[in-house]
């Protein structure tokens, strides 16, 4: 299994994270949570959004990714969130994008650079992820800090390539972590949610208050 | 909780009579009178098309029993000899899932002089593995929503509304699927040129609803009707399963449209997700079982 993961301190910006952390897969879904950033600054609001983060919905992130300009949209992202590694892909799941690129993303949509005025409206629609993309970062933490986080994950398994891209992206008040993972397609998704899920229990995340999250203990 | 009744169906209808290959069961059968759950189902129905063997008897009656959980089921079936369809709940709508992949393949090679290989290799995999990804580009391609808005008007919808950007969220009723159906079989949808192509796609419809055939944009959808014929009539069946289980609602919306010469058949459904795709396959293949074996 490749595995790459970043975490990004919001408290003074510093990253961390696996020694390959420069390195791109494709995104699946887990970019969809800029192509929401980027059509509300864009174009507004849009029902469309709604789904496309709750629910990962593809057909309408197909369509606002078209309304967007496709390849453009990521471009913008790359100029907005100031990303170093990634590049548009031949269609919006096939986004390549490196862990500390990812984190970088969730930290333009942390601070509202990515979403401006609807920037709460979006992180609490990723708080509200459920159903089958609702798995990986967050769920290291106990529940009521769990529903505190904001997530958008990505999952694809690509025949044609024999694996699965596996991804998480999480953003909490003081940190922006991403875990990446590709595996061979006769796996489980189970075994890339898990993974992002232990690397989240087995890190030391930045605290500001007592209230900060606080993983469950490591495995 | 009301999307958890318990809901039984048990519909009598009175139905002219059939006879050969793969005749409907409700449509041999003689029985006592009839109870009509849906009477606008019958208003297709022409006077002179009533059975002349029953004289003065009473019409046959037919019975569909299915034990189901959810919040909708409905079903629709239309005799091809005499033009009668019956069914239940047929006039209400749920989301079409992938079932409208027939209309956005249909729509594309009707309108398309000269499709590529590459286009039409998207079309089949639309149809037979039901990819998501090929029905998209299909959909942009003949335009979004205008593509819908020409289903409902060429193949004479009634009860079928767009949904803005989203083919899957169409909201059709079993009796449109029906009809939809007809369109194809008729050659209406696909047009002269594609009609035998995309049925021969439909008849080769492949994978099961085992996990290992279920893919994140495509999968198996070999299953449901074509589970209820007779086995050796099965390479007759033309089908399009559409089935998504959608986070929203926490349900399955699953649907079953097949066709034969001989008749047209739907069956539309939402429940709750931890039932499986299994449970509403299962639903389709019963009704279809009732209905002609």
């Amino acid at each position: 299994m490749w595995i790459s993961w970043a975490l990004l301190d919001l408290r003074n910006g510093a990253v961390s994270g696996s020694a390959n952390q420069a390195e791109t897969t494709m995104t699946a879904s887990m970019v969809k949570a800029w192509i929401a950033a980027d059509y509300l600054t864009r174009f507004g609001m849009s029902a469309l959004l709604s789904p496309v983060i709750r629910d990962s919905a593809n057909e309408p992130a197909w369509q606002l990714y078209n309304e967007l300009g496709r390849e453009e949209s990521i471009q913008r992202m790359i100029d907005v969130c100031g990303l170093t590694d990634s590049s548009p892909g031949e269609d919006l799941s096939m986004t390549l994008m490196s862990a500390r690129d990812t984190v970088r993303l969730g930290r333009a949509i942390s601070d509202g650079t990515a979403a401006g005025n609807w920037t709460p409206w979006l992180l609490e629609e990723m708080r509200q992820v459920r159903g089958r993309g609702d798995f990986g970062i967050r769920h290291a933490f106990a529940p009521a800090v769990r529903q505190t986080i904001a997530i958008k994950n990505g999952w694809d398994k690509r025949v044609a390539l024999g694996l699965w891209n596996v991804n998480c992206l999480a953003i909490s008040k003081s940190w922006v972590m991403a875990a990446l993972t590709r595996y061979p397609q006769e796996w489980a998704l189970s075994q890339g949610a898990q993974t992002c899920e232990d690397l989240a229990a087995g890190i030391t995340f930045p605290r500001d208050t007592p209230d900060e999250p606080t993983p469950r203990a490591a495995p | 909780m009301s999307r958890r009744t318990l809901v039984t169906i048990a519909v009598c209808a009175a139905l002219a009579i059939g006879t050969g290959f793969l005749v409907p069961k409700a449509l041999a059968s003689r029985y006592d009178p009839a109870v009509w759950h849906e009477p606008q189902s019958v208003a297709e129905q022409p006077a002179e098309e009533t059975p002349a063997g029953t004289g003065g008897q009473a019409p046959p009656l037919t019975l569909v029993s299915v034990s189901f959980t959810g919040e909708f089921l409905g079903w629709a079936m239309r005799d091809k000899q005499t033009g009668v369809t019956i069914g239940e709940n047929l006039e209400q709508t749920s989301s079409t899932e992938s079932m409208i992949k027939t209309w956005l393949v249909a729509d594309f090679l009707r309108t398309e002089d000269k499709p590529t290989s590459y286009e039409l290799d998207q079309a089949e995999e639309a149809i037979r593995w039901s990819d998501d990804d090929a029905a998209q580009v299909l959909y942009e391609k003949n335009g979004g929503d205008a593509s819908i808005e020409r289903m409902i008007e060429m193949c004479e919808l009634t009860d079928t509304k767009v949904y803005p950007d989203w083919w899957s969220r169409t909201q059709m009723s079993p009796r449109d699927a029906v009809r939809l159906g007809e369109c194809i079989a008729n050659g209406t949808a696909a047009g002269p040129q594609w009609t035998d192509w995309l049925v021969n796609e439909m008849r080769n419809v492949a994978g099961t609803t085992a996990a290992a055939d279920q893919e994140e944009r495509r999968g198996g959808g070999r299953w449901g009707i074509i589970d209820g014929v007779p086995a050796a009539s099965a390479d007759q069946v033309a089908i399009k399963n559409g089935w998504t289980s959608i986070g929203s609602d926490g349900n399955w919306h699953l649907n079953c449209l097949a066709f034969t010469d001989g008749w047209t058949m739907a069956v539309m459904m939402r429940y709750p997700d931890e039932l499986g795709l299994d449970y509403g396959a299962q639903i389709c293949e019963s009704i279809a079982s009732q209905l002609l074996t």
